[in-house]
């Protein structure tokens, strides 16, 4: 897990209208908590902040907080535990972190990556995705990028669960062993999805439909 | 077309569309989507143009979402009707979007045709839109 060092300056004010004074300066509003310590209000620098993020590709980051108090520096290991950011533009509007030991497991969410074609794939079926993460539970430093998947296997109506793939070293899955993961779904089922567009695509095709509400 | 199969008042006020949009503003389907970047009402129609050109590109590969559905009724008056005389009578079902909104979202097609699927049906739309796709998300 890829660890990086952030600057964090103590707010001492709250409210929307400090925030809005912050976003306006370039600043992201934050919050720093975590078990044995007490919540701090914080903010960082919205830039150095994106770079960060742009950089690590969607990867977990471990961030090396260098939090400053009145000319004081203290540092706190982090992960991020929630990014809020604007519906329309993407900016983002606040962020959690959450303070972290190195000795102590954490639970954090990893992303499933897809290897390989399905031999499902290959005869006509769709592969499915249900589930998009992995909930485990590890150190901090053995936190994987991502959990990887091999499909190839998998013909059409099968499915692959938390209980069919192994974790990696020091990495366990807090899911329920019988959550399906991905499916292969057969032709069967797209043709039938077909048919039903078919009819409507006709229907449109044909005279404007009576407003039936009318 | 879709509409609701009951509704508790057959017809509605017009409304004002304020803000941005609170809920449905990730992707949580699929890897593309098609996002909203202003405010408007989309009728059925244009719902099921929008998606007949995802479907058509993507020559039935893949699987689609729509995430906005049409639950206000919009009434109006015959032509060459004197004004008064009640309410007119239901003649569409629109689907108030408001900024931010994800209207759309696809799986299981290569980005290329996810892009173009989407881009066509962008052009069905009455509001500016934006494409969107998972691995922008950080």
């Amino acid at each position: 897990m890829k660890q990086v060092e952030i600057d964090a300056q103590i707010r001492t004010d709250s409210g929307k209208g400090v925030a809005r004074k912050l976003r306006k300066d370039g600043q992201v509003p934050g919050v720093l908590y975590g078990p044995k310590t007490d919540t701090i209000s914080i903010f960082v620098n919205r830039h150095e902040l994106n770079k960060l993020l742009i950089a690590a590709k969607g990867e977990q980051l471990l961030f090396s907080l260098n939090l400053r108090d009145n000319g004081q520096t203290s540092k706190h290991l982090t992960l991020i535990k929630e990014l809020q950011r604007h519906p329309v533009n993407d900016e983002i509007r606040h962020i959690d972190f959450y303070k972290i030991y190195v000795d102590e497991e954490v639970t954090v969410n990893v992303p499933i990556a897809v290897t390989g074609k399905a031999k499902g794939v290959e005869e006509g079926g769709v592969l499915e995705i249900i589930q998009r993460g992995l909930e485990i539970s590890c150190l901090p430093l053995a936190i994987p990028k991502e959990i990887q998947i091999d499909v190839t296997e998998l013909g059409i109506g099968e499915a692959m669960h938390v209980k069919d793939i192994t974790p990696p070293e020091g990495v366990r899955f807090l899911n329920d062993p019988d959550t399906t993961l991905l499916t292969i779904v057969g032709p069967e089922a797209k043709q039938a999805e077909e048919e039903a567009e078919e009819g409507e695509e006709g229907e449109e095709a044909g005279p404007e439909p009576e407003s039936e509400e009318a | 077309m879709l509409s609701p199969k009951k509704v508790k008042y057959r017809k509605q006020q017009k409304g004002r569309i304020r803000g941005v949009a609170s809920r449905g503003n990730q992707l949580s389907f699929g890897d593309y989507g098609l996002k909203a970047l202003g405010k408007g009402k989309i009728t059925a129609q244009q719902i099921e143009a929008a998606r007949i050109a995802i479907t058509r590109h993507a020559k039935r590969r893949g699987k689609v979402w729509i995430r906005i559905f049409p639950d206000k009724p919009v009434t109006s008056k015959p032509a060459e009707t004197r004004m008064g005389s009640g309410k007119g009578a239901v003649d569409t079902w629109v689907a108030v979007v408001k900024p931010g909104r994800i209207l759309y979202e696809m799986e299981g097609v290569d980005e290329e045709v996810a892009m173009e699927a989407l881009r066509l049906a962008s052009h069905k739309l009455p509001i500016p839109t934006k494409i969107v796709a998972r691995s922008e998300m950080v």
